[in-house]
């Protein structure tokens, strides 16, 4: 799955540590997220959306391959 | 006794308890083996301290714990069974050790008595890892075990000392 948390996290200018402290998870679940070796769970998806106050299909999207999973 | 103990994990302070209590039995191990110290049940209490500490430290989370850290947790788990049950069948295969196979069935037929046991009866609390947070209780603990620790400690510097 890809996301944009990345994007999201430079338009409002915060780092993974101040963005980890919000979600009340660690740093390098973040980054993990963000690398794509990670796929969070719904609740924590939606936690990140609604931090970043967009729609969740704005931020995470399904690639061709997951869909064959 | 409520079953979701059992998913209970302890909090941060009983990892680093734990882990303070097994390198400290360690060291004492290894003292006591350079001074020639063979006394086969003083060293089996020994390893059942320090088998204690790993039980904190392995069974506790970690101190900012998320979903990532569970699924690291199951991966450590399997992969973890999976080299204890190699290790058993090679006991047994190079050493003819026949009681070490027992020890592998008995652990994987008790994995699959627990699996569909959670299977066919779906309960809630496997999906909710709990932390068990009682700091008064963990500091009970923690000060017994010093107690006994620093107590077996005299003790051993005792008989080193008559030796």
């Amino acid at each position: 799955m890809k996301n944009f948390i990345k994007v999201e996290r430079a338009k409002k200018n915060i780092t993974q540590a101040e963005l980890a402290d919000v979600l009340k998870v660690s740093r390098q679940t973040i980054n993990s997220i963000e690398l794509g070796k990670f796929v969070p769970s719904t609740i924590l998806s939606m936690k990140i959306a609604h931090f970043f106050n967009i729609k969740f299909e704005e931020l995470f999207m399904l690639e061709d391959n997951d869909w064959n999973l | 006794m409520k079953f979701s103990l059992l998913s209970s994990l302890g909090d941060f302070y009983s990892k680093k308890m734990g882990l303070i209590m097994a390198a400290a039995w360690l060291v004492v191990e290894v003292v006591l083996r350079i001074h020639g110290v063979v006394d086969k049940p003083m060293i089996g209490a020994t390893n059942i301290m320090f088998l204690g500490g790993l039980i904190m430290a392995v069974f506790s989370k970690e101190k900012t714990d998320d979903e990532r850290f569970l699924a690291i947790r199951y991966f450590s788990f399997k992969t973890t069974m999976l080299l204890f049950v190699l290790t058993i069948v090679a006991l047994y295969s190079f050493k003819y050790n026949v009681e070490s196979i027992y020890y592998a069935i008995g652990t994987l037929i008790g994995y699959l008595i627990i699996y569909y046991f959670c299977v066919f009866f779906n309960p809630d609390f496997i999906f909710k890892e709990n932390t068990i947070k009682s700091r008064k209780n963990s500091d009970v603990v923690f000060v017994m075990l010093v107690l006994v620790q620093i107590g077996f400690a005299v003790f051993w510097i005792s008989e080193i000392l008559k030796m």
